[in-house]
């Protein structure tokens, strides 16, 4: 996957069927429709034994919507905005990630969470819910909660991909638990 | 003037509802609109515009006895004018192409701005070509897995006989009946396999066979709606074509169940006259404006 030719965000966008003037959370809605709908034995589809409904005809148009959303929200993380220089100097978590050490981290660095929010874009609703570990108020993408991860650690001038895949993992966890809504 | 068809493959999803409903709300808004009943097998657009003894009928055209024009009923609605399905002589499974090329010839002189042909369920050779010359293709389905499974072998039907006409119009019928023959062992297994297959021997083939599938482009109505998660049934078909096919479909609206419509059947003015449900009406709307919508994005009237 790490050799992958970009598909460009014209051609993600048209895998997703989203037109160019698709929001992130449009963007975000049509990919998990469409992860749902083309699903190994996805009942949402109608047609089972048709030729052109394929096992293998659908796994590689799964396969395709991953790849183009995965892509949208590398370039989406992208065009964030480059942290500002951090005023206090923080120390790299030395241990797993989690809700209260994200705080500290923030708190130590001296930054609110609305100054957190426009450096990186990130609603302050999921903030709240990421350092409070509020699983449910996700987006549902585990690629967005480490997208979220990533930008909220980097604008506090703190790398730890390391530490974010810890969290990941424990959301990914939960949501495995959690009941489908 | 512009050449409706309304289709969709199953039976009972509401294509002459749909039909009506579109060319009441184009005439309504000041277009001059005939409604044709082209569902030969099963005509009945006359009971949904409350005329119960239309007369004169689209066989009367097709045995050489009348001229569309001379067919032309009016409704009561201003601008609303139909042609009766055929309902007295047998069916027309024995229409020729030359019949259908003289059907449309003669359609596309009507005095008219809009014509909307209301087609049968299923994939005979009338209903898909009927679909396939039409200017503005119309698909009508429900939220049932039937309806959609039938949906989809109507989309393969209209492909693999759009195919078809341009290899006969290329003289390569013959040839790409031995490629369809042998398809298991040339790793081809759908009608656009067959098509790329035939491109890469002619690129005549191509170049027409690419200028024609431009033209396979649906509208797509999602009808009986009872609850507003089974809109994401159109939108699972409308990615599905796209996906599979490679058809683009542009998902038009949909319209609401409407559990009193059966009742003014039979009554005086017909359905349409009485005006249905609130709901179904503003589908209707929004349908009509989402079809318009589509095409004024493509730059289309």
């Amino acid at each position: 996957m790490t050799a992958r030719e970009p598909l460009g965000e014209a051609r993600c966008r048209e895998i997703l069927e989203v037109g160019p003037e698709a929001t992130q959370e449009d963007i975000r809605r049509a990919y998990i429709f469409l992860r749902g709908l083309y699903a190994p034995d996805s009942p949402a589809l109608a047609a089972p034994s048709m030729d052109e409904f394929d096992p293998l005809v659908v796994a590689r148009i799964l396969a395709e919507v991953e790849a183009a959303y995965a892509e949208l929200c590398e370039r989406q993380e992208a065009a964030l905005p480059a942290p500002l220089p951090v005023r206090t100097v923080v120390s790299e978590p030395d241990h797993a990630l989690d809700g209260p050490s994200m705080r500290a981290l923030r708190e130590a660095g001296g930054f609110t969470l609305e100054r957190l929010a426009s450096e990186t874009s990130i609603r302050l609703a999921y903030l709240e819910a990421l350092e409070e570990e509020r699983f449910r108020d996700l987006p549902s993408a585990p690629v967005i909660v480490r997208g979220y991860l990533t930008a909220y650690l980097a604008a506090l001038g703190v790398g730890g991909e390391a530490t974010i895949t810890g969290y990941v993992h424990r959301f990914q966890m939960w949501q495995g638990k959690a009941p489908t809504s | 003037m512009l050449i409706w068809a309304v289709g969709g493959g199953k039976g009972g999803t509401g294509k002459s509802l749909i039909a009506n409903g579109l060319g009441l709300r184009l005439a309504e808004r000041g277009s001059r609109v005939v409604l044709v009943d082209a569902d030969f097998g099963g005509a009945n657009q006359h009971t949904y515009c409350g005329l119960r003894h239309p007369g004169a009928n689209l066989g009367r055209f097709f045995e050489g006895k009348a001229s569309l024009e001379e067919l032309i009923l009016e409704t009561r609605i201003p601008g609303l004018r139909m042609i009766p399905g055929n309902l007295n002589s047998p069916n027309t499974d024995g229409l020729t192409s030359a019949h259908k090329l003289k059907f449309f010839r003669h359609l596309r002189k009507l005095d008219a701005d809009h014509v909307l042909l209301d087609l049968g369920a299923g994939t005979q050779y009338d209903t898909l070509d009927s679909f396939l010359l039409a200017d503005v293709k119309v698909a009508v389905i429900t939220p049932e897995p039937l309806a959609i499974e039938n949906f989809y072998l109507f989309v393969k039907n209209l492909q693999f006989r759009q195919l078809g006409a341009v290899l006969g119009e290329m003289r390569l019928r013959d040839a790409a009946r031995e490629v369809w023959k042998n398809r298991a062992a040339m790793g081809i297994a759908t009608v656009l396999d067959l098509a790329r297959h035939m491109g890469g021997t002619s690129a005549e083939f191509l170049e027409r066979y690419r200028r024609e599938r431009a033209t396979l482009r649906l509208h797509l109505v999602l009808n009986e709606v009872r609850e507003f998660r089974q809109v994401d049934q159109a939108m699972a078909a409308r990615s599905a074509v796209l996906k599979f096919f490679q058809i683009p479909v542009d998902y038009a609206g949909f319209v609401h169940h409407d559990k009193d419509l059966w009742h003014q059947f039979g009554q005086s003015p017909g359905p349409i006259l009485k005006g249905a449900s609130f709901a179904m009406t503003h589908g209707l709307e929004s349908v009509l404006d989402g079809i318009l919508k589509a095409r004024a994005e493509r730059g289309l009237p």
